[in-house]
């Protein structure tokens, strides 16, 4: 009768098996170009691909032990005249499903899914915010002084991480040159300033009490301790975005997909789809964007260009003054002073802590609202941030 | 009639088939922990007492005809049977995770090297062998040992530091004696600047240290304290029918802790290694005589994130540190800040730093989300994170 039942609804099984249809017909129909972005998205899906296959079997595993536990609370739910059980046993059920359609179709949603014809799947929303083709950021640790998003550069790697990686390198060499040079700057007048000159026993001179050479000293020391509180924040971002660069595709959402299956691991499950998604797709996005050395190019280009030159608009001259701050290349000497250390660490200080700070809120955001919808838990995600805050 | 007879022989097979894994856990626990025998004679006394009240209830009911007692009767039975499923769960992961080695972490989960802490762990725990349990201590103490070589290498450059600044001559030269003009100047003086970030330094690195040395007594808590004392109570709590939310969430507390925090703990051994990648190999100088302990733990198969530089060596500038004017062969200098350069120093520190306290808090993100989650599936949520506030 059940089954009877549902055959004379036969719509949903066509809408169904159209859209597997659709999803597994992207794969063949998508294209096979030789851009940079292309190779990434190809690097990356393999490196997926690879990684959720040794997953599968436990997802798989997972999947059954689920339904098979379902059904057992259904028959204890039948065996006890339980309407409340039996309905509990449906509502995992539908939620078994939805994990696992998660599962089979993590590999479209991330690389190939589209609607309507055009792409809307997770590097699909990075390449066209921030440009499929050349796309670049000013950045002196890297070799030609830009970094190019999607070919990528050692040891940063490819991709939005691999430019922010970049761009907290360039800082981490301007410091530790800003470092050095007031360091050494401030030696020698710290030791005239240690000279005490004696008469009949009597300090009649003491080099501190030269308000000038004892500004300069404390403004050194000032500095130094500024640099090493942006270095630390800069080592730990670089750090972080390592982690991130890492773990995110491999660990997080593989991880969080199977977590999601368990009633009881839901919501860490729905919290690390959300982080993993969140902070390999909409942060390092988020972080070009904000950042004003940024320039996207789209594949095709209207005209054939250079690596490199490829500034059109007033956006160009934007490129040009940002890339100021970062004129000290890695153990390159300038004649910094005290006084241009001052101006370094401001900048610093706003490139340090406020892009990304405005990145990150976004994502915490697009956290936020995305983990609810996977039946994670955001809570404790939210008082961590807040008492770090 | 027919119907209440088969639904009562339904229940029974039931019963049956959930208490058979709960012998076979008990015949097969491999942990060899002798206080587990009277954890599952506890939990057997406490689930048998309450079958054995259930029945009575039930008999009650029927001889006084009180359907009150019947449907309360009815109730427990069903709470019963779900306590005893819990608790055969958890002995099930529980013998699970006793016999689940770090290696097998690797195979299981498609990760990459194994850490070298547990390659190269003693016989007969090397290439993986450690259990969970064993695992996450090994991690743990490893990166304690690191944390602290690195307070002590901090430690001694900041001696030096203060000692080189706080040098000082008086420079008496000439007819100075019939004069009583001289002069003193403090050479090193500039070097107060490395004093200062040395300073900051170790506080960064003690910070470090307490986090993993906290850690490192939480977990000798949970392996003793927390299984000894909680996991019996939680499961005669949850026995108890007015107890019995309570009960659920203790059991979601010990679940957390016991069974997760340590598998979180071998995660992160894994994915330590692959933190190192941006600072390379990084010298941290050896100034405990104990050769760098817990270096390991940043090292697998293909990266070796710390190296340890004998404090004879370059770069740690062996004792040339103290030959100041006047007191050894020249005046030294010590330009280099531990173990070389500013860029060097914090990159180890942070690196420390996050290992010991980013991870430790992202576990503890999950360990919050997966106990508060399991405690409202067993009837009473718990708010580990105000727990945690509270603690």
């Amino acid at each position: 009768m059940g089954i009877e039942k549902h055959f004379k609804r036969p719509n949903g099984y066509i809408l169904l098996l159209a859209a597997f249809a659709i999803v597994l017909l992207v794969s063949i129909l998508s294209g096979t170009g030789n851009s940079y972005f292309e190779g990434y998205l190809a690097n990356q899906k393999t490196a997926f691909d690879n990684r959720l296959g040794s997953w599968w079997f436990m997802a798989i595993s997972a999947l059954l032990i689920c339904i098979f536990f379902n059904v057992l609370v259904y028959m204890l739910g039948f065996a006890l005249e339980s309407q409340e059980v039996k309905n509990y046993a449906k509502a995992e059920f539908l939620q078994v499903s939805a994990s696992s359609l998660m599962i089979f179709f993590a590999v479209a949603l991330i690389f190939e899914v589209t609607s309507g014809g055009s792409p809307v799947s997770g590097f699909d929303f990075m390449g066209d915010i921030i440009g499929n083709g050349a796309s670049s950021i000013s950045c002196a640790a890297a070799q030609s002084g830009r970094f190019f998003i999607w070919k990528g550069e050692n040891p940063f790697g490819q991709g939005p991480i691999g430019a922010f990686k970049c761009k907290l390198q360039e800082k981490i060499n301007a410091l530790d040159n800003a470092y050095e040079q007031v360091e050494r700057a401030n030696r020698p007048i710290e030791q005239l300033t240690s000279i005490v000159y004696y008469v009949l026993g009597v300090p009649v001179y003491s080099g501190d009490w030269d308000l000038g050479m004892h500004k300069r000293v404390e403004e050194a020391h000032l500095l130094s301790s500024k640099i090493v509180d942006l270095q630390v924040s800069l080592h730990a971002q670089f750090v972080l975005a390592e982690y991130i660069q890492k773990n995110m595709l491999s660990i997080f959402l593989p991880f969080g997909l199977v977590l999601r299956i368990f009633p009881i691991t839901r919501g860490v499950g729905g919290l690390f789809i959300a982080i993993g998604v969140g902070f390999f797709f909409v942060w390092p996005t988020f972080f070009l964007l904000s950042d004003p050395s940024f320039v996207s190019v789209n594949n095709p280009p209207s005209q054939a260009r250079q690596d490199g030159v490829c500034f059109t608009g007033f956006r160009g001259s934007a490129v040009v003054l940002a890339g100021v701050v970062a004129t000290a290349g890695a153990g390159e000497q300038s004649d910094l002073a005290i006084a241009q250390g001052k101006d370094l660490v401001y900048q610093m200080t706003i490139a340090t802590l406020f892009y990304p700070f405005v990145a990150l809120v976004l994502t915490l955001i697009f956290i936020r609202a995305m983990t609810p919808l996977l039946g994670g838990d955001m809570g404790e995600l939210m008082k961590m941030v807040s008492r770090l805050g | 009639m027919d119907a209440s007879k088969n639904r009562i022989a339904l229940f029974a097979l039931l019963s049956l088939a959930c208490v058979s894994p709960l012998v076979s856990a008990v015949t097969s626990f491999a942990c060899s922990e002798t206080e587990f025998n009277d954890t599952i004679m506890l939990c057997g006394i406490a689930t048998l007492s309450m079958f054995l009240l259930i029945a009575l209830t039930y008999m009650f009911g029927e001889t006084m005809q009180s359907p009150r007692m019947l449907t309360w009767a009815k109730t427990e039975a069903v709470q019963a049977f779900a306590s005893l499923v819990i608790a055969s769960v958890i002995l099930f992961a529980l013998f699970t995770m006793c016999n689940f080695q770090v290696g097998e972490v690797q195979s299981v989960f498609g990760l990459g090297a194994m850490p070298k802490i547990y390659q190269d762990a003693p016989s007969p725990y090397d290439g993986g062998k450690d259990t969970i349990y064993n695992g996450a201590m090994r991690y743990t103490e490893n990166l304690a040992a690191i944390a602290l070589a690195n307070v002590n290498s901090l430690r001694y450059d900041l001696g030096a530091y203060e000692i080189r600044t706080s040098y000082n001559t008086f420079e008496c030269s000439g007819i100075c004696i019939f004069s009583l003009a001289s002069t003193s100047v403090s050479y090193f003086g500039g070097e107060s600047m490395n004093l200062a970030i040395t300073n900051n330094l170790l506080g960064i690195a003690t910070v470090a240290y307490l986090s993993t040395i906290f850690q490192f007594f939480t977990l000798s808590y949970i392996y003793n304290g927390l299984f000894l004392i909680f996991l019996p109570l939680a499961i005669v709590m949850r026995s108890i029918p007015f107890m019995r939310h309570f009960g659920g969430a203790l059991i979601a507390i010990f679940v957390a802790l016991y069974l997760l925090y340590p598998l979180m703990l071998v995660a992160d051994a894994y994915i330590a290694p692959g933190l190192t990648a941006h600072s390379g190999s990084v010298t941290l100088c050896e100034r405990d005589a104990r050769a760098c302990a817990g270096k390991d733990v940043f090292s697998s198969g293909t990266i070796t994130g710390i190296t340890c530089g004998l404090a004879t060596q370059d770069p740690c500038l062996g004792f040339n540190e103290w030959e100041i004017e006047g007191r050894g062969t020249g005046r030294a200098s010590m330009v280099s800040l531990h173990p070389n350069t500013l860029g060097r120093a914090i990159g180890i520190n942070v690196l420390i730093f996050i290992a010991a306290i980013f991870l430790p808090a992202i576990n503890f993100i999950v360990i919050a989300a997966f106990g508060r989650e399991l405690s409202r599936f067993l009837g009473e949520e718990a708010d580990l994170s105000r727990l945690g506030q509270m603690v």
